[in-house]
């Protein structure tokens, strides 16, 4: 019997001497690129303040805010701004090189108006373009935003927060005292004896982060990821990350369908697999003009959810896929393709 | 009130709490003390370690979460897993064998701690309820029965991981507890400052060894009272012929 070493040696060796590898690889790429897929915004763009207010000739400055709402990481953010006669506008950095998913980024944007800029409304137009990846398959969105700005006379709005990229550096003092202060606590305690300090501190830590959490509604997000089921989250099934990759039974039987078919797909934000579930509606949808879809977050339309038993007891099930017509409703990601085309009545 | 009967009792109004959605009130914004799947049909409550995964994906400083867990570790600490906990209960139920294992292996529970904040924050997934026994009887199975679960490989892994829990917990008490639970990990850091706490009697105990005999964890109560795996059941108490262990509620003047 062969070693693993013998046996591994020229398998290494036939593949770094394969030209066709990085060939195929290309070709894989290029597919996955192509492929039918949704390539729908991951990310959210909000303008703090909301409805800036400038004087003519003067300066100001607003943040905007890049969310992420998806277990994508966006890469390669930019955001250029359509010129307004009259307005300089100039965001800071150039590019935000990643948004990791479910996080924040924020753009700081300076804003001047020349001195004889007329008053009024004026709508600043900007092209948010980014890139994000499932899997092999990477997706450029290119969408346009626009931010309402006033040209006003009176005084010139200040924004209301420091840019994030103008915050003071001492503000990681208050955490290192704070941890500082624990350790302290804990050595008075193990070598002094000293129990009272520690006490103090630990009560403090109750009441600040209960206090503290609560302001922020953190006690509203704990609760918001509770109530969802997630069916990969908790290992019901897996997280399916990949391109839908339809098979050739699938599309031929999606060229056959008669039935007008509505497909509602309920997802939630933090939904490992509903980017998933959503692309492979789409991708059938695109093979038929018979099956028409659409994509609710299941907060907003929780009525229409608990009646086809996605919400039950208050907990929501995501994915699922509601055919409107029978109220038939599927469940999670698993053998997706067959599942959906029996929803569609299609019989294998 | 014998003690056992009075931790029977508690034991129950954590099970109590846990299947409370039986009424059809939903999820609220309390943290479970204990390990109990937030993914449970009649959940109520969030699974502190489920969160934490959650919160460490989304890159959020935990204030809310952490301000919760200290006030559970202050208050009992370990006490929770003792007198709380459904999965503990369900331990407990199973503990036929109190053997004493080198207690240097229970540390092992705080790997699994570290590797599950690791993994979060790694694959940005919540890796540990995907093997979580406790997500496998509460999600798992009823979901099954539910028709949102099916028999594919992730309902396998949890049964098997089930499985594999099952027989530790009947070859050795307290199996999950003493090796593997990292909410059990995280509230062993408050043990020896809970103000619920195990107290000794150094002038009443003989050291005969009645107490290690006697406890589910294979610690020696006589030894070291204020173990941090320590869950305070009280089995010690009552094991003892000479009353040198008792159960108190006050903050500790000494560590």
């Amino acid at each position: 019997m062969k070693s693993h070493a013998t046996l591994v040696g020229p398998a290494f060796k036939a593949l770094s001497q394969c030209i066709l590898c990085p060939t195929v690889i290309l070709l894989l790429l290029a597919i996955g690129t192509f492929s039918v897929y949704a390539q729908e915004p991951i990310l959210t763009f909000l303008v703090e303040p909301e409805h800036p207010v400038i004087a003519p000739g003067e300066k100001t400055v607003f943040n905007l805010i890049v969310t992420s709402n998806s277990v994508h990481e966006a890469d390669d953010v930019t955001v250029t701004f359509t010129t307004v006669e009259g307005v300089s506008i100039e965001p800071s950095p150039e590019t935000i090189n990643r948004v990791s998913p479910f996080s924040k980024a924020t753009f700081v944007v300076d804003v001047s108006a020349s001195e004889n800029l007329p008053v009024g409304e004026y709508i600043l137009i900007a092209e948010a373009v980014y890139t994000y990846c499932i899997d092999v398959s990477c997706f450029q969105i290119d969408e346009e935003l626009t931010f309402p700005v006033t040209i006003s006379e009176e005084e010139t709005m200040v924004s209301p927060t420091l840019p994030q990229g103008k915050r003071s550096p001492l503000r990681w003092l208050a955490p290192t005292l704070g941890v500082l202060l624990i350790l302290g606590t804990i050595l008075l305690w193990r070598f002094a004896g000293l129990t009272l300090p520690l006490y103090l501190v630990l009560v403090l830590l109750v009441g600040g982060g209960l206090t503290y959490g609560v302001i922020l509604k953190q006690h509203e997000q704990a609760q918001g990821i509770a109530a969802v089921l997630c069916t990969s989250c908790v290992g019901i099934e897996e997280a399916r990350h990949e391109a839908p990759n339809l098979s050739s039974f699938t599309l031929s039987a999606l060229k056959k369908l008669e039935d007008d078919v509505e497909l509602i797909v309920f997802y939630a934000p933090w939904c490992h697999s509903c980017p998933y579930a959503e692309a492979m509606v789409e991708a059938m949808a695109a093979q038929t003009e018979h099956i028409t879809y659409r994509f609710i977050d299941v907060d907003e339309k929780r009525d229409l959810a608990a009646s086809h038993g996605i919400v039950r007891s208050n907990r929501t099930v995501v994915p699922a896929i509601l055919r409107l017509e029978t109220g038939e409703v599927i469940f999670g990601v698993g053998e997706l393709e067959e599942r959906l085309l029996s929803l569609l009545g299609v019989e294998k | 009130m014998r003690l056992s009967l009075a931790r029977r009792i508690s034991q129950g109004f954590g099970l109590l709490l846990g299947i409370f959605g039986i009424t059809g009130i939903g999820m609220t914004h309390i943290i479970f003390p204990g390990l109990h799947c937030y993914a449970c049909p009649l959940a109520v409550t969030i699974c502190p370690i489920g969160l934490m995964q959650n919160l460490v994906i989304y890159g959020t400083v935990p204030y809310f979460w952490l301000g919760a867990i200290v006030t559970y570790g202050l208050v009992a600490g370990r006490g929770f897993c003792g007198w709380f906990c459904p999965f503990g209960t369900l331990n407990d139920l199973l503990s036929f064998r109190k053997v004493r294992i080198n207690n240097v292996a229970s540390y092992s529970k705080y790997v699994v701690l570290i590797g599950t904040v690791v993994a979060a924050w790694a694959f940005a997934d919540t890796m540990f309820c995907k093997i979580c026994p406790v997500g496998s009887i509460e999600a798992s199975i009823p979901y099954l029965f539910l028709g949102v679960a099916r028999v594919n490989r992730p309902f396998l892994i949890h049964i098997a991981t089930l499985f594999v829990t099952l027989v530790g917990m009947v070859v050795i008490a307290r199996f999950w507890c003493r090796y593997l639970c990292p909410i059990g990990a995280l509230l062993g850091l408050f043990n020896r400052v809970s103000f619920f706490h195990l107290s000794l009697n150094t002038d009443r105990c003989s050291r005969c060894g009645l107490c290690a005999d006697s406890c589910p964890m294979g610690l020696k109560p006589h030894e070291d009272h204020d173990n941090h795996n320590c869950i305070k059941c009280g089995e010690c108490i009552q094991a003892c012929t000479l009353d040198a262990l008792t159960l108190r509620f006050s903050p500790k003047r000494r560590p």
